[in-house]
């Protein structure tokens, strides 16, 4: 079907909307809500977002099949605890959204990055998904000092 | 499963553990089919397309005591220095017959379960000689291990694509 000349704007707006952070401006926002360890959604200025956070995974608490994960919860919480109702920075990487059409992203509170800090407390994985790599040998890093140190998720593994 | 896909996970599986060659298997019944093979090495010789073509074998019959058939069927993960050096007593061991054939040394090998979105162990990636800054072949170590388990992660939550 032929693309009609009013489609196009409709089209382009998602590119229009996340053009500041393309440049390298951050985009800021409040979070509002808490899905589990590794998504939430936050308010921007203009429009809410869906937010997956970037070279990690922490478990489910609703697994379609699985249920809920073992440490589903307990990632949840520590999460919530680090970003909710806070006023956030998204830094995103090569590619800004997934399949989903959630926005990938590095989380920052303050200087605190909350991806790493998941990982760092032993809440979550490191999960590559090419080409957004930028921060994963920090990440690497930083599971494996969980898991010796037998943090989070890691205790008693 | 997308071979495209497999193809590009592969080519990310070696970059990130600089990995000179690798192998994805896909298990159909009781054999590993080749689904994707890299070989700089060769590939630098004869080109990557004849590379592949020559290091595209028969499949493998899970009942072959080789890494590959092991680890689909166990799940484990093995890391081997230099499979030359495998024990006698270890469940698994290394045909030497492709080195011979194609003229390559084979020393560490990082193998680990391919899984789907559901959690299935579909297939085997299979990494083949580490290089360190130098260039020379090396073990792969524990960082390799930890990329490798990114990326496949990765790969199965995004629905192997």
């Amino acid at each position: 079907m032929a693309l009609r000349r009013w489609q196009l704007p409709l089209l382009l707006l998602p590119l229009l909307v996340l053009a500041p952070a393309a440049q390298g401006q951050p985009v800021e926002g409040t979070v509002i809500r808490v899905v589990d360890g590794d998504t939430i959604y936050v308010k921007l200025a203009d429009r809410v977002e869906k937010i997956r956070y970037i070279g990690m995974n922490t478990p489910e608490i609703h697994h379609p099949s699985k249920g809920e994960e073992p440490g589903g919860r307990e990632a949840a919480e520590t999460n919530r605890r680090l970003v909710g109702g806070k006023r956030v920075r998204l830094e995103l990487d090569v590619r800004t959204r997934d399949r989903y059409g959630r926005l990938l992203a590095y989380v920052w509170v303050d200087d605190v990055m909350v991806n790493a800090e998941l990982l760092r407390l032993g809440y979550a994985q490191v999960m590559t998904v090419p080409p957004n790599v930028r921060h994963q040998e920090l990440f690497v890093k930083l599971q494996r000092e969980a898991r010796d140190a037998g943090r989070g998720l890691w205790r008693g593994v | 499963m997308d071979r495209d896909a497999l193809k590009r996970l592969l080519s990310e599986a070696r970059r990130a553990t600089r990995a000179e060659a690798g192998t994805v298997y896909l298990r159909e019944g009781d054999q590993l089919h080749f689904a994707a093979v890299q070989n700089d090495v060769l590939a630098q010789r004869v080109g990557a397309a004849e590379a592949e073509g020559r290091l595209t074998a028969g499949p493998l019959d899970l009942s072959t005591p080789s890494l590959a058939s092991y680890v689909m069927l166990t799940r484990a993960v093995v890391n081997v220095p230099d499979v030359y050096e495998i024990r006698l007593e270890r469940p698994y061991e290394f045909d030497r017959r492709m080195d011979a054939t194609h003229g390559y040394r084979t020393r560490s090998m990082l193998v680990m379960p391919l899984r789907d979105g559901r959690g299935t162990t579909v297939g085997v990636v299979q990494l083949i000689n580490a290089r360190n800054e130098a260039g020379e072949v090396v073990a792969f170590d524990a960082g390799c291990e930890d990329r490798l388990a990114a990326l496949l992660t990765g790969f199965a939550k995004a629905g192997g694509s």
